[in-house]
């Protein structure tokens, strides 16, 4: 396949004839980057049939963004919903879906699946330090199916460093306001065909809330990745063997609570006193080897890994002797003044012979395992006369989600939230987990200007759960799907071409959902062109998705009424449509300064097709042409810089428009058995336009000095109200480093 | 030729494709029985603790249930008495046979411990019409502790002879008397004494032949009196049962507790009323029933052990109290008989409150209480001689119960200790 690589094996690949021994390494090492990475990059005109987006580590060092958000803020068709300002857990969507915890896309590391139980709980509560990756690539459209099992959405894949082939090593550090701190470092070395490498990195922040009653409100994460491999110089094939390690662990002391809007409006840095105990604590482990084998004619990989994770996330689930959600009361807390009270500290959970407020601290305690082998591979034959580029991967991969849920009560005591010794309780003990196997095959005919390519994914799930309480609430599910694929790209010119494709999407259900519970499929069409022309690059895609069965599930970061936890909803017919369009130019100002551009820019609509009740509280009535949540119609990240020899600065311009915080209304059944409060009903998050300033200088010898500054104009905004209130995006943060490469 | 044959194929590929479009998906299942029928994630859920629940329950199922049959039983009394003292009026000493009188005293005596053993669960449920107008209802129903054996006496003269004490401006109406003429504790006296003289110091008109009246005059003149007494003592459980029920009843009140209108500005201070009545446990059964016959407090005595200050000394029916108390707090606190299905009780409030080895230890307490009370195996009275250790033992039981109830109880769920308990005894 016409997969290719990093601007280091760029240009061996554009010539591969005639290549001496030192060449012939690199260009070995060039292949076995290849299967890491999907999207080629060139300066060529790209054929693939799909919107693809490329982040190269050239352009993920101008903001030295570790916030995927911000990072995914230069690809188009992407919908973000911030919530903690870190983009320590990201809701990440593309072309509408729903951006809750990035459940609806696949997420990769290195080509493999990297969330912490990808089928039995999709929600990527893991994710990995972006700090450390090389590059960060999105597929939209029919090249999705490749990498399940979401496919009605995209795909993401972060690509960590490869191990060099000389002796490379760099070290980066850097310190910034509010208390953030940046250590990374790197070595690696490939040695008689031995290679190594080791990378690190450590960030913190005090964190920019403030917390009711004193105490940080920010993380600290920890991130260590080994690699060791061992490359085969054959005469017909050039084999790699790679052993990859790595740790990361985190400490943060997040919430899910927000504020009023009356009091975001006062200090939308604050932080209520009942989020005092609040704190996630993970830990993720993962070992993956690799084989690779590669001649001109054939590319094939294998993968056997394994994930485990493990986290604990302590917060505010509620509070006793109320009905009332968090969200509900922070919507109105004048009506809801005592539980308001409690939760700000400003009133005792004992208080004047009331009925006692006590706070119901969470934890949801979960471990998770994710492991698998994984084949690919790419390979091209002649059959009828025509040049077949086949790609066909098999994975077997199992995974599991093994609940420890507990809560504690805490009282509020004079502004700070006290443990209630003995109060602990179980909630959620249960297990899912899901044994998969699924396969693809792609053929790539090229005929004339036209490459067509036909694929076809199919997946078996092998779904159980059971709960470890009550042992006769169990069930063994089985899901069969065969989601095909057709995708075109027609070259008009050597710059120039137009792209068309249709692919049927599917989204599994969770191993606890009953099996009557539809599966979320999709037809997914696209249309575009891409221009490319030296120093000027366009890629313009409509897209047009149509939803059999839109779905949403509620996670606690999602749904204020706990008893809905992981429940499922169908939204039936649902269109998403749209166009991304991206444009790249750089200028030469003079001989010393170039000014690169670029503007991405998204428009999305998107309508509910029939009248529907839900349960879903962001979506409740819908009535046909109502929008989803949480979907900006209009976004767009204009990048400008100025880059000169030794000094470079850049000014990024992010817009993104309001969203709509619940699709619906509220609703009652006819007899009144039914009641579905749309907390945020007509409201919707504030419009925004956040700049972020970077600039580096080299010093040549000695490395290079860079400062940046996130959303230079402070603007505060309301990026969203759930989880439980109204809560802003990260303040203006200053930082400056130092990085030192050798 | 060649380029038809490809487009051919092209076609074949793009129609294999759209083909395959229509291919649907499969899921199949199986699963256990106790799947699907709750929320299928078993938590995170933030199971909310509903106080009107609470109230609804021990209203409905403990309360209302109780006062109910006590006013049943107290027909029933009535049935045993009137059967007895027909016969005891008929009866000539030494000419009839006493069999069939002893039989029906023995079965009035029965329907009288009946009664006061519902009567006791009462005792502590008082709230609302039973301690209105300082419990003046509740004390017409049974005065104990404030009694008077010679006030019994000069009634059942009185109500002989239709006036009090020989004046004939004043006929004798029981419901113009004070409560310790009326009541379970009267028809216990009337029912179950063997001393047939009076129990005046000095005796007035209406009690100056009294003492040399043959007994079975004076059986018959108490059972009459106790007759009467019965039929008062209908009549007051009714007037509980009218001002519990009902639209306006207290029942209601209660339950509504919160709602525009009500007494109670919110369903806590319902809550706190219900445990201010389960205290009774502390300051009456520890202290009263069980401490001062002890001799933990001064006594008739001094402060020694005092089997004639027990509760119920004629009918040497005192423990049978206790244990009636122990099985209505147990009701109250569990919401439900200790056999029966599960409902809403304070020990489910505790487990919201995080309060479980509170609950433990009352759930606890009460069980170790009623096996202490168990194990007395002859009456309070006589055990106060001769077993006074296990005596001892059911008290500092019941004191283990109040213990958490005075602390950790009212803490936990934020409730306020009753004024009667606000000094502590202990």
């Amino acid at each position: 396949m016409k997969k290719t690589i990093l601007a280091l094996s760029v240009a061996t690949l554009l010539n591969p004839l005639n290549v001496t021994a030192d060449e012939k390494e690199v260009q070995v090492q060039s292949k076995a980057v290849e299967h890491m990475q999907i999207i080629s990059h060139s300066d060529k005109l790209r054929t693939e049939s799909g919107s693809a987006t490329l982040l190269t580590e050239l352009e993920l060092e101008k903001h030295e963004y570790d916030d995927i958000h911000r990072i995914l803020a230069s690809v188009p068709g992407v919908n973000i919903r911030e919530e903690d300002g870190f983009g320590l857990r990201p809701n990440i969507g593309f072309r509408g879906v729903n951006p809750e915890r990035s459940k609806k896309i696949t997420i990769l590391e290195d080509g493999i699946l990297i969330g912490p139980a990808p089928y039995s709980a999709p929600a990527a509560y893991y994710f990995p330090v972006t700090t450390r990756m090389s590059a960060v690539e999105v597929f939209k459209g029919p090249a999705a199916i490749k990498y399940g099992p979401q496919t009605v959405a995209g795909t993401l894949n972060l690509v960590t460093r490869q191990v060099p082939i000389d002796s490379e090593g760099a070290i980066d550090l850097s310190l910034g306001s509010e208390g953030y701190a940046k250590a990374h470092a790197y070595f690696g070395e490939t040695h008689d065909d031995i290679g190594v490498l080791v990378e690190a990195v450590h960030l913190e922040a005090d964190g920019f809330k403030e917390l009711d009653g004193g105490g940080d409100t920010g993380f600290e994460k920890n991130d260590i990745l080994a690699k060791f491999n061992y490359l085969i110089d054959g005469d017909k094939f050039d084999q790699k063997f790679e052993l990859k390690l790595s740790y990361a662990d985190e400490l943060s002391d997040e919430t899910y609570l927000g504020l009023t809007d009356t009091d975001f409006k006062e200090n939308p840095y604050r932080r209520y006193a009942a989020s005092q105990p609040a704190q996630m604590d993970t830990e993720h482990k993962q070992v993956m080897f690799t084989h690779n084998l590669s001649s001109d004619d054939i590319n094939i990989t294998t993968r056997i890994y394994r994930n485990e994770y493990q986290r604990a996330w302590r917060k505010l689930n509620g509070l006793t002797n109320t009905d009332l959600s968090i969200s509900e009361i922070l919507d109105a807390p004048e009506e809801h003044q005592r539980q308001y009270q409690v939760i700000s500290g400003g009133q005792n959970s004992i208080f004047n012979g009331e009925t006692p407020t006590h706070l119901i601290m969470g934890t949801n305690d979960r471990s998770y395992f994710s492991q698998g082998i994984q084949f690919n591979a790419d390979f091209g034959f002649n059959l009828f006369n025509l040049e077949h580029d086949i790609s066909v991967g098999v994975r077997v991969h199992e995974d599991e989600i093994n609940r420890n849920h507990f809560e504690e009560n805490y009282e509020m005591q004079d502004g700070f939230a006290k443990l209630v010794e003995g109060s602990a309780k179980d909630a959620a003990q249960n297990i899912e987990s899901t044994k998969a196997v699924s396969i693809y095959l792609e053929d790539s005919v090229t005929i004339n200007n036209l490459t067509v390519s036909a694929g076809l994914r199919g997946e078996y799930m092998d779904m159980h759960y059971n709960d470890k309480v009550d042992t006769t609430n169990w069930q063994d599910k089985t899901t069969r799907i065969l989601l095909p694929g057709l995708s075109g790209f027609y070259k008009l010119s050597e710059n120039s071409g137009l792209l068309a494709g249709i692919y049927q999407g599917f989204s599994p259900t969770s191993p606890q959902q009953k099996s009557e519970i539809k599966v979320e499929k999709s037809i997914n069409y696209e249309f575009g062109g891409r221009y490319n022309n030296d120093d000027f690059q366009a890629e313009v895609v409509s897209f047009f998705n149509n939803y059999s069965n839109l779905k949403a599930s509620c996670s606690q970061s999602s749904c204020s009424d706990a008893n809905d936890l992981d429940t499922e909803f169908n939204a039936g017919e649902v269109h998403v449509y749209g166009l991304e369009a991206q444009f790249r130019q750089s200028y030469s100002l003079n001989s010393q300064i170039d000014m690169p551009v670029s503007l991405v820019y998204t428009y999305t609509e998107s309508e509910f097709k029939e009248e529907i009740y839900s349960e879903f509280e962001q979506w409740g009535h819908v009535k046909p042409g109502d929008e989803l949540p949480y979907l900006a119609n209009n976004q767009a990240t204009l990048n400008l810089g100025l880059d000169a020899n030794n000094w470079q600065v850049n000014l990024s311009i992010k817009y993104v428009g309001a969203m709509t915080e619940a699709s619906g209304t509220s609703w009652a059944s006819d007899d009144k058995t039914t009641y579905v409060n749309v907390i945020h009903e007509g409201q919707s998050t504030d419009n925004s336009i956040i700049l972020d300033f970077s600039a580096s200088y080299e010093l040549g010898d000695y490395g290079k000095v860079y400062g940046k500054i996130d959303n230079l104009t402070d603007e505060v905004k309301v990026v969203s109200r759930i989880p439980y209130g109204a809560r802003p995006g990260k303040p203006r943060l200053f930082s400056v480093g130092y990085k030192y490469q050798f | 030729m060649a380029l038809n044959f490809r487009f051919n194929a092209l076609c074949l590929t793009i129609c294999t494709t759209l083909i395959l479009t229509a291919c649907g998906e499969s899921t199949s299942s199986s699963s256990g029985a106790g799947f699907g029928t709750k929320n299928p994630d078993n938590g995170g859920t933030t199971p909310t603790f509903d106080e009107s629940k609470l109230i609804a329950n021990l209203v409905d199922q403990v309360i209302t249930p109780t006062f109910t049959a006590f006013s049943e039983q107290s027909k029933n009394q009535l049935t045993a008495i009137t059967d007895y003292c027909t016969i005891e009026s008929n009866f000539t000493p030494d000419v009839d046979d006493n069999a069939p009188v002893l039989a029906s005293l023995s079965t009035a005596k029965l329907s009288w411990q009946n009664t006061m053993s519902i009567w006791q669960q009462a005792e502590v449920m008082q709230m609302g019409p039973l301690i209105e107008n300082e419990s003046e209802l509740r004390n017409r129903i049974y005065s104990w502790p404030a009694i008077s054996y010679c006030g019994i006496d000069q009634d059942v003269a009185y109500f002989e002879d239709g006036i009090i004490n020989l004046d004939s401006n004043k006929p004798y109406d029981i419901k113009s008397r004070t409560s310790t003429r009326r009541g379970l504790f009267t028809i216990q006296r009337l029912l179950f004494s063997t001393d047939y003289s009076h129990a005046c110091t000095t005796a007035n008109d209406a009690l100056s032949d009294w003492n040399s009246r043959s007994i079975q005059e004076r059986k018959v003149a108490r059972c009459k009196f106790a007759q009467e007494v019965s039929k008062d003592l209908i009549d007051n459980a009714e007037e509980l049962l009218t001002k519990w029920n009902g639209t306006q009843g207290y029942a209601n009140t209660l339950k509504n507790a919160g709602e525009p209108g009500n007494s109670f500005e919110n369903t806590h201070q319902a809550i706190n009323l219900i445990s201010d009545a389960m205290f009774y446990t502390d300051s009456i059964v520890k202290d009263k029933k069980l401490g001062t016959p002890l001799g933990k407090f001064p006594n008739s005595c001094g402060l020694e052990s005092c089997p004639q200050d027990v509760e119920s000394l004629d009918s040497g029916f005192s423990l049978a109290n206790i244990k009636a108390n122990l099985v209505a707090f147990e009701m109250l606190f569990l919401g439900n008989s200790a056999d029966a299905q599960e409902r809403t009780g304070f020990d489910d409030f505790l487990v919201e409150e995080g309060a479980s080895d509170t609950k433990d230890a009352l759930i606890k307490g009460i069980t170790d209480a009623k096996n202490a009370t168990d194990a007395i195996e002859s009456s309070l009275n006589d055990a106060l001689t001769s077993q006074t250790e296990k005596v001892e033992h059911a008290h500092s039981k019941v004191k283990d119960i109040t213990d958490q109830l005075k602390n950790d109880f009212i803490n936990k769920l934020a409730l306020e200790l009753p004024k009667s308990s606000a000094g502590d005894n202990d």
